[in-house]
């Protein structure tokens, strides 16, 4: 453009000193277009800010997220054409946008466009609905702004990086039981206890060497005139870990194949479990082999039992996905370094069972009480395979429908 | 498991002729506790204030940024006696109150360490249920019963308690009864560069930071102060804007269990040891709105859908504030 400002300059002056009206108008027409197109480029991005907000950072599956965006020009010179690519990743459906193009520079991110034209200080939020988002984690960021000059030329462009997450939970669904219950949920008797509860007092028993003296029972000691030690009763705190089997086709655990559907009905029974067991004052945990993001193997969450631990097992089940980061089996064997005998394991798999029976009887033989959820179609099947070499097992279905369940049901 | 400190004269004793202000009382024990904490003032005043108010504090943050240390530096710059407990699963309540031993024909009592002025029991979550239900009473009443008798704790009491709230693995989470007798939950967060860079040369420069932390005041002191606490006036329009804010929290839809009547009491009485730290007879409405997050928090339990959808007790407590009218100073009545 400089070259094209000083050839501009030359002809006026020559117009100047050859007194030529026509060539003076065409210098100064294309010196005029020189400084608007200058402005635009040096002025355009300058003051001008864009936000975006959401709704919620937290939402579950199904439901509806509000998304503002606004664009304010603060600044006096007016914005004939400013457009906006905020990358969104995919996977979000936007009421208002039917058709998000995939981008070309982030993988995974599809572009929400929007353009607008502002005047000097003007302020624009427009308004959009995320519909019936799905289970996972979903970024936001970074945005491309485009400014054009008067005249449509593209002027100047900038980026803002933005980041925002959304993070959509399954929902956790009511549980009722077809059949009639013997036990709550996740409890069986396990084979021995290790640990004893000090709160559960069961009465005195002699003096054993290595006994602490914590332990003894001084006013029994004194009244019975030789040393006795308190006794108490095994733990029976209910600590239940939901083991997730992410595999949902038949196979190596390394394809990287699965189906969907039978995935979303996994990660939905184990949210709506792991609010039955909370609601009924057991400690909840869960662990799945898959990949979540982090660098760790094994997606794990410790068992508690406060209330806001179905929170945080929401948000580990967004970040689950459907492919294998090890063995089923592994996974299981991993587990007894990480929970006391006692603690009942409850897996839930939509394949059949037989490729990971041995290492469920490993568990039960190991002193953890076994459970296995069915979550297949075929699921009575499984059933019968796991009854059949003595571990616990239901069937558990989405009711009505499995696209749009509003219940659990398991039958025992 | 426990450990427990001798009382220590103070450094700094009080004149007869001039009652020790607020203000001077936070000053002093500020500086006496920056020799080993760094950038610590809020959590360092709700600490004098639960101290004042008669209450109890929650120390609650992630590892590493000074719970403890605070907390030690907290009673030794009051020259109080200190004793610590870690919680671990295999804590006994009587580890805490104290138990009877037999000697000869005749049991004695061995008083535990909640026999002190400031008890810091560190990681109270790794304790169980049971042990955590021990230090109720001891909380509440401020005397123990143990072995058919009750025994009365000395004066002033103040528990410190500490939890990790990332670090789930092997703990208990504190019932909402016995959250609810914390007066205060403190949170520290992270120090900011300059005052990162100050912890780390002090470190580099003193292997024990504590040891440089002096007794600034005395027990006879402390209990002065909580009584000119209770002195400190609160208007009819403050009194009201405290309770309103309880009350909003059971009107939130976020909220299973809103903030209960000890809220509100605890709200008052942290005011009116917030206005004497701050050197005021009379407490403001600002008093109020700057405790609402630490007294009410820890308080309200969130409905689980709301809390799957990304509801937060901060979120509720601001709601609280926003929705609640402050008391202006020339409203009528």
């Amino acid at each position: 453009m400089n070259r094209w400002v000083a050839i501009a300059i030359l002809i006026a002056v020559l117009a100047v000193i050859a007194s030529a009206p026509g060539a003076l108008l065409v210098a100064v027409v294309t010196l005029v277009y020189a400084w608007l197109t200058r402005l635009w480029a040096r002025f355009g991005v300058r003051r001008v800010q864009y936000s975006r907000r959401l709704g919620a950072s937290r939402a579950v599956a199904g439901d509806m997220v509000p998304l503002d965006v606004m664009i304010w020009n603060r600044k006096p010179l007016p914005l004939p054409w400013v457009a906006a690519d905020d990358l969104v990743s995919d996977g979000l459906a936007v009421r208002e946008r039917p058709q998000l193009d995939r981008d070309n520079e982030v993988q995974g991110r599809r572009i929400m466009h929007n353009a607008w034209s502002l005047a000097w200080y003007e302020r624009v939020v427009r308004h959009f609905h995320l519909d019936d988002v799905r289970r996972g984690v979903y970024e936001f960021g970074p945005v491309r702004i485009r400014v054009r000059d008067i005249l449509g030329r593209d002027a100047v462009e900038g980026s803002l990086e933005l980041p925002d997450r959304l993070v959509v939970s399954p929902p956790a669904l009511p549980v009722r039981r077809s059949g009639r219950e013997t036990s709550p949920l996740g409890e069986r008797r396990a084979r021995r206890s290790l640990f004893v509860d000090p709160a559960l007092y069961a009465g005195v028993r002699p003096f054993q060497p290595g006994d602490s003296t914590r332990r003894i029972h001084w006013r029994a000691t004194a009244r019975l005139g030789r040393a006795v030690s308190r006794r108490y009763e095994p733990a029976r705190g209910r600590e239940v870990l939901l083991a997730l089997d992410i595999q949902t086709l038949p196979g190596p655990h390394w394809q990287m194949t699965w189906d969907d559907q039978a995935f979303e009905a996994l990660c939905t029974t184990t949210a709506s479990l792991a609010r039955r067991l909370l609601d009924q004052g057991a400690s909840v945990g869960l662990a799945a082999a898959s990949f979540t993001g982090t660098p760790q193997r094994y997606a794990w969450l410790a068992p508690q039992a406060s209330a806001s631990q179905l929170a945080r097992a929401g948000a580990l089940l967004a970040r689950v996905g459907p492919i294998c980061s090890a063995p089923f089996g592994g996974l299981l064997t991993w587990l007894t370094r990480r929970l006391p005998p006692g603690a009942t394991v409850m897996v839930l798999s939509a394949r059949d069972p037989r490729a990971f029976l041995p290492a469920l009887r490993r568990l039960a033989a190991g002193g953890y009480s076994v459970e296995l959820v069915c979550t297949a179609t075929d699921a009575a099947e499984h059933v019968r395979h796991a009854r059949a070499i003595g571990i616990h097992a239901a069937a558990a279905s989405l009711v009505p429908s499995p696209e749009h369940p509003d219940a659990v049901v398991m039958a025992v | 498991m426990s450990s427990k400190d001798m009382t220590r004269a103070p450094a700094r004793p009080a004149t007869d002729a001039q009652p020790l202000r607020g203000d001077r009382f936070l000053q002093h024990i500020g500086e006496a506790v920056a020799q080993a904490v760094v950038g610590a003032e809020r959590p360092l005043r709700l600490l004098a204030t639960a101290l004042l108010a008669e209450g109890h504090a929650l120390v609650e943050d992630v590892p590493g940024v000074g719970k403890t240390l605070l907390a030690r530096a907290f009673a030794a710059s009051l020259g109080l006696s200190f004793a610590r407990v870690q919680g671990t699963p295999d804590l006994l309540p009587t580890d805490v109150t104290g138990s009877s031993i037999l000697e000869g024909q005749r049991f004695r009592f061995v008083p535990g360490p909640v026999f002190t002025n400031v008890l810091l029991v560190d990681e109270i979550n790794r304790a169980t249920p049971r042990t955590q239900s021990a230090l109720l009473e001891a909380m509440q009443e401020r005397q123990v019963s143990a072995e058919g008798e009750t025994r009365p704790l000395p004066d002033p009491f103040l528990v410190l308690a500490t939890q990790n709230p990332v670090e789930l693995e092997g703990t208990f989470a504190l019932p909402e009864a016995q959250l609810d007798r914390f007066l205060l939950r403190i949170e520290l967060g992270y120090p900011g560069e300059d005052d990162e860079r100050r912890i780390a040369s002090r470190h580099q420069a003193s292997a024990e930071p504590m040891s440089n932390v002096q007794p600034v005041h005395a027990a006879a002191e402390v209990r002065a102060l909580r009584e000119a606490a209770r002195t400190i006036r609160v208007s009819d329009e403050v009194e009201r804007y405290a309770v309103a804010l309880v009350r909003a929290t059971r009107e939130q839809e976020d909220v299973r269990l809103g903030a209960s009547p000890r809220s509100s009491v605890a709200l008052y009485r942290a005011a009116q040891a917030w206005a004497l730290l701050d050197g005021r007879d009379f407490v403001l409405p600002d008093d109020v709105r700057s405790l609402a997050a630490a007294v009410l928090e820890h308080r309200l339990l969130l409905d689980v859908d709301r809390e799957l959808r990304g509801a937060t007790v901060r979120g509720v407590v601001e709601a609280v504030l926003d929705s609640v009218p402050v008391p202006l100073a020339d409203e009528p009545g």
